[in-house]
């Protein structure tokens, strides 16, 4: 990592810090009271009272204007404003000058009034959390401003009287009247509302309109609209819930791989508060790595991303955390058949620091006998949030999730009970994600917002082969980022968001340990093959701005920059043109030996038709610099290693273009939206016939790399029938691949290909007490491949493949319930307690995994045989989940 | 709900589950060949077949009459007949043991096409007998016909990262036991096979996926063959058992034709083997 990268943000920090303070003098008073002066004499008596100098142009300032000026107990700044206003000119602070200058007449020709900044933060009144993504919505201008991840918001309007609206998902809108004839800080604080889920959909629907019209690419997933999806063994799923939203499509039951419009399972970023999580899997997919309690916020991109949220290809999964309750302790508690989970938060300092901490884990093995391997996850979240004093506030966020799979190890407690410990070493396996983040939140002033973000974050993977000598197999990925945004809301038609990142990354690729009793690692030992561990850099810089072109049109473009580099310690291998190694290169610490520089522009241009309806069109490109080598097909977690771009892996970038249409009607009980899409996916990664991937250190020779193109039709209709809200959306879509060595070098259909994808979801809410829900999804089923023919080689049958992909499973169809029932009589009590009764696959629908022509069916089990020559015939066979999975579930907030 | 019930439902949930699907392959048009060729340094009469691939895998391939098939090393070239009795079998035209440390060539003219492969023979090094042990847990039986039956877990390691790879080929035969005298071929012979290889795949750790475990009875003559396995080959065999063994599990990988040393499109694989055996009896 070079030093300027780490020193740039800081360089940013100080510049904003210096510009701060250089305008000090503006809080200097000035007491003049001049009457019937030159306005020349009057700018001059300012001048030396408050000891400024002015510049103008006598050609451009009528200077010889006679006027009256009066400035008792008046600051320099309001003193000079009230000079423009009489001399109807406009002014600049630079450094130590001011610069008078004539009034710009904007482009919908209406003069300047003076303007003003209206800024805070919209908070939760009860617990004192900021809200995300809350509207405050002007009338008088039909339009407002969106808080953001930190709950800030900061609007500047011509001087005059507005009102305000303020509203966020989940609670009561706040209407405010405001006289705005100078910079205003105000706090919103929303009260919570006791609603029912139609209501939710109402605010939600406003709420997306009165938001500016840039970030129509995003979809955002509240606690409150968690609460209408489905349920997995009872529990709300954040990442298997995204199959609910157009352009995303699941891998299936028991996974939590996703696709997003044609892209890869790897190329989607997923951050949690800000930090990214490799593998968000419990229990081999079956449930996600993230405690729903403990989320506020989800923010989904899955086009025209935020030039500062980069790095993958696809998709952005934006998580954030929650703060904690500033003014009193509460706690949650969810018992379910598989996944427990306890919650607790409260002041630490009320109204100045608060903690959040979120346990869950898993009790499947107490269903099983002590002799049977079994699957173990916890995860832990913990946060504490510092607000120092109106201008900074600190945030620091750790999780840590953990799965374990093997043979367990019970003891006697004090009690005398049989208690679970742990897991023997040999033969286990497990994963595990680390992260940790600290974020400070500081408002240079009314306008510019930043945040600067450290953070860490591990992801590996072990098995633990032999326990005596501690000779384990782990692959990991670690990374460590300075990250400095900021955002400046110039006026209310254009802000700015503006930032650098420098981030380093670590990369075993799978490797064999030998633990020393001493604690150190020895790898030579073993004379086993040794993967190159890799390390590499990356700085990016970026910018984006939104801007208001008249009252039709909205404009967003930016820009995101990458420099990408690799360097030692490391070893690198050439190869020739049949991936043959030719030459090893040794590079030594901190020797930089690769380096590739990109910018990856975005433009989205939006057009209002009328009120209900608008179109957009964006384009955006995206690169992506780590690589997932999996040559998996199956839905479940297993051993995927993350490699580096680099000599022999090029980097993957994408160009986007889509057009989209949005309507909702007045009543604001149904919405509807399409768009298309087409996608150029530039150096996707497949590889050559049975690569070798794990324990290779040519595993590179494994990879090939070409083009794909993605296109599709997404549509969503959501309606409000009384107490039953439906969402429903139908979407068509194609990914295709062309790549170098792979299917003879012709196009075939990538993984991510799903010509079709339907999804309903239903809530009906009659009563406050009652909800009833439930979601129906079909889509088409994954591509496989699959064979043309058998021939035997030495007793054994083997497969003859004609094309690659070339044979798809049926389609995926599932139907799922659920009935939630309040158990309190009185709704406004503190202490909350609810039970839920759900079904997973209601109607039991076979969905596959993958169809097998190697396996033949024995008296009881169908398997692939060991005796070559045993009379029993070879049959198709199918791996799959077809059986209902009831639960229940009950949870307890206070 | 019992407490059985409940673990056969989150068994099942978590892992999944099989069934026998009718499922119609696409057959392809082309006439594949496919080749199976093992000479070994053992002096007798080496054989290969020449079949074409068929969209059944239960039915026997047809074989593929009227090849010219020959065998060079260095200067000598041996030919190779097509036995009368079994189309598609191949029989060299004098025994001769594949010992030579050169390179043997494979040419094979079918019709118009050609095909060619090349192929070395590795050392091979001593090996032990393998161990078995008597079942005492009935519920993995597949058959009553004894109540004394054996089996075994594994005869070699299938991962070593430097050492020798090779392949074992484990023929167990009780067809000379009185109890099962009146019994078919297939039930009183098994045969399997097992391969220690320098490359590791997750598949074959797949512990949802282990192959059906067969039994055979007390006296059951075994006889074990280690073969040695060059680099190439080493490269086929994994493809081979990823395709087959290791195929439909929980971690299942993308399918693909196996790895072959022919050249001119025909599937299979030409090996020269140096082998060792030991044969005995289960007592």
């Amino acid at each position: 990592m070079r030093v300027y990268q780490l020193i740039l943000p800081f360089v940013f920090l100080f510049i904003g810090l210096q510009s701060s303070y250089s305008q000090d003098y503006l809080k200097n008073n000035v007491n003049l009271q001049l009457n019937g002066l030159t306005a020349d004499s009057v700018i001059q008596r300012i001048s030396e009272a408050a000891n400024v100098n002015f510049s103008f142009s006598h050609d451009q300032i009528d200077s010889d204007k006679i006027i009256d000026f009066s400035s008792e107990n008046l600051k320099v700044s309001e003193a000079v404003r009230e000079l423009c206003k009489k001399l109807d000119i406009d002014y600049l602070y630079l450094k130590k000058q001011i610069i008078l200058k004539p009034k710009k007449v904007n482009t919908d020709g209406i003069d300047d009034k003076e303007k003003f900044t209206i800024s805070g933060y919209v908070k939760d009144k009860k617990s004192g959390e900021i809200q995300i993504g809350s509207a405050i919505y002007i009338p008088e201008i039909e339009n407002g401003a969106v808080t953001n991840t930190y709950g800030f918001y900061s609007i500047t309007l011509p001087e005059g009287t507005y009102n305000l609206r303020v509203s966020s998902i989940g609670f009561n809108t706040l209407n405010e009247t405001l006289e705005l004839n100078k910079n205003i800080k105000l706090d919103f604080k929303l009260e919570s509302s006791l609603m029912k889920l139609d209501e939710v959909e109402i605010i939600a629907s406003e709420k997306q309109d009165e938001k500016l019209v840039g970030h129509l690419d995003k979809v955002s997933l509240s606690p409150n609209s968690l609460v209408g999806l489905s349920r997995n063994f009872g529990e709300v799923e954040v990442i298997k819930s995204l199959n609910n939203i157009p352009g995303i499509n699941s891998h299936g039951d028991g996974s939590v791989f996703f696709y997003v419009r044609g892209g890869n399972k790897d190329q989607n970023l997923i951050l949690l508060d800000e930090a990214p999580i490799y593998n968000p899997s419990h229990m081999l997919g079956f449930f996600s790595s993230f405690s729903p309690d403990a989320i506020k916020n989800v923010d989904i991109y899955k086009s025209d991303i935020p030039s500062s949220k980069g790095g993958m290809l696809s998709s952005v999964i934006d998580i954030q955390t929650k703060d904690g309750n500033m003014f009193q302790t509460g706690g949650y508690i969810n018992l379910s058949p598989i996944v427990n989970t306890f919650s607790l938060e409260g002041p630490l300092w009320e109204n100045k620091i608060s903690y959040y901490l979120s346990f869950r884990n898993s009790h499947l093995h107490r269903y099983f006998g002590e002799n049977i391997p079994m699957m173990y996850f916890r995860d832990f979240n913990l946060k504490l949030n510092y607000k120092v004093n109106e201008n900074n506030r600190i945030y620091v966020t750790s999780y840590t999730g953990r799965d374990d799979f093997g043979q367990r190890i019970y003891s006697t407690n004090r009690v005398g009970r049989t208690v679970f410990t742990g897991f023997y070493e040999e033969g286990s396996f497990g994963w595990g994600n680390e992260s940790f983040t600290v974020r400070w939140n500081h408002l240079f002033s009314d306008k510019l917002f930043s945040n600067l973000t450290f953070y860490g974050s591990n992801y590996s993977y072990d098995v633990k082969f032999e326990d005596t000598l501690g000779i384990n197999w782990e692959e990991r990925i670690q990374n460590r980022s300075l990250k400095m945004d900021f955002t400046y809301y110039k006026n209310d038609r254009t802000n700015y968001r503006f930032g650098a990142q420098v981030k380093s990354h670590f990369f075993n690729p799978g490797n064999i340990t030998l633990g020393q009793s001493d604690g150190t690692v020895r790898q030579d030992l073993l004379n086993l093959p040794q993967v190159p561990m890799k390390q590499s850099g990356l700085f990016n810089l970026y910018c984006d701005r939104d801007k208001k072109i008249g009252q039709k049109w909205n404009l967003s473009y930016g820009f995101r920059y990458h420099s990408w580099n690799n360097y030692g310690p490391t070893d690198e291998y050439i190869y020739d043109d049949n991936y043959q190694v030719i030459d090893t290169f040794t590079f030594g610490t901190d020797q930089t030996y690769f380096r590739i520089k990109d910018i990856a522009p975005r433009l989205s241009l939006s057009y209002q038709i009328d009120s209900f309806s608008f179109a957009k069109l964006s384009y955006d490109k995206t690169v992506q610099h780590l690589h997932l080598l999996s040559n998996s097909t199956s839905p479940f977690t297993t051993i995927e290693l993350w490699v580096p771009s680099g000599p022999n892996i090029p980097r993957q970038f994408a160009r986007s273009l889509t057009l989209g249409y949005y309507y909702k009607n007045r009543k604001g009980d149904l919405k509807f939206s399409s768009e298309v899409y087409v996608r150029g996916l530039h150096n996707q990664i497949d590889f050559a016939d049975h690569p070798n991937l794990l324990m290779n250190p040519y595993l590179e020779s494994s990879i090939r790399s070409g083009y794909g193109q993605a296109q599709g039709w997404e549509n969503s209709i959501e309606k409000k029938f009384g107490p039953l809200t439906t969402k429903t959306s139908l979407n068509f879509s194609r990914s295709w691949r062309i790549i170098e060595g792979v299917n003879n070098d012709e196009w075939y259909p990538a993984v991510s290909d799903r010509p079709y994808d339907f999804n309903l979801q239903l809530t009906y809410q009659k009563h406050q007490k009652w909800i009833f829900g439930g979601q129906v999804i079909s889509m088409s089923g994954m591509v496989f491949t699959s064979p043309t023919g058998f021939f035997n080689y030495q007793g054994s049958v083997v497969p003859y493949y004609a094309e690659k992909n070339n044979d798809r499973l049926p389609d995926y169809q599932r139907v799922d319930l659920y009935l939630t029932k309040k158990l309190n009589k009185n709704l406004d009590k503190r202490v909350q307690h609810e039970v839920t009764l759900s079904v997973y696959n209601i109607l039991g629908t076979f969905n596959f995994y993958s169809v097998n022509f190697n396996q033949k069916l024995y008296a009881n089990s169908i398997s692939t045989p060991k005796d070559l020559i045993g009379q029993e015939e070879y049959i198709s066979s199918a791996f799959g989940l077809g059986i209902m999975i009831p639960s229940i579930n009950y949870s307890l907030r206070f | 709900m019992k407490y059985w019930q409940l673990n056969i439902i989150l068994v099942l949930a978590l892992i999944g589950c099989r069934k026998k699907v009718d499922w119609e392959l696409e057959k392809s048009d082309e006439t594949i060949y496919s080749i199976d060729a093992l000479f070994t340094n053992e002096d007798k009469y080496q054989s290969l077949t020449i079949t074409t691939t068929n969209i059944d895998p239960n039915q026997i391939q047809s074989g593929v009459a009227d090849a010219l098939v020959m065998l060079t090393n260095y200067n000598d070239t041996i030919f190779f007949f097509p036995d009368i009795d079994s189309v598609g079998l191949y029989v060299s035209e004098f025994e001769f043991p594949a010992d030579d440390t050169g390179e043997y060539v494979l040419d094979l003219f079918i019709d118009t096409h050609y095909f060619k492969a090349v192929s070395y023979a590795a050392d091979v090094a001593g090996f032990q007998r393998m161990n078995y042990f008597q079942i005492t847990d009935t519920s993995i039986l597949n058959n009553s016909l004894s109540d004394t039956l054996y089996t075994y877990q594994r005869i070699a390691p299938n991962y070593t990262p430097y050492g020798e790879q090779a392949m074992f080929y484990t023929y167990f035969d009780w067809s000379h036991l009185p109890e099962y005298a009146n019994e078919s071929y297939e039930n009183t012979h098994a045969f399997s096979k097992e391969y220690t290889l320098n490359t590791y795949d997750i598949s074959q750790e797949d512990v949802t996926n282990l192959p059906k475990r067969f039994t055979f009875p007390k006296g059951t003559r075994i006889t074990q063959q280690k073969y040695s396995v060059n680099e190439e080959h080493a490269a086929f065999l994994r493809t081979l058992m990823a395709e087959t063994e290791w195929h439909g599990g929980t971690f299942d990988i993308a399918k693909n034709n196996l790895y072959t040393n022919f050249d001119g499109g025909a599937v299979g694989f030409f090996a020269v083997c140096k082998v060792r055996e030991i044969s005995f009896v289960v007592e």
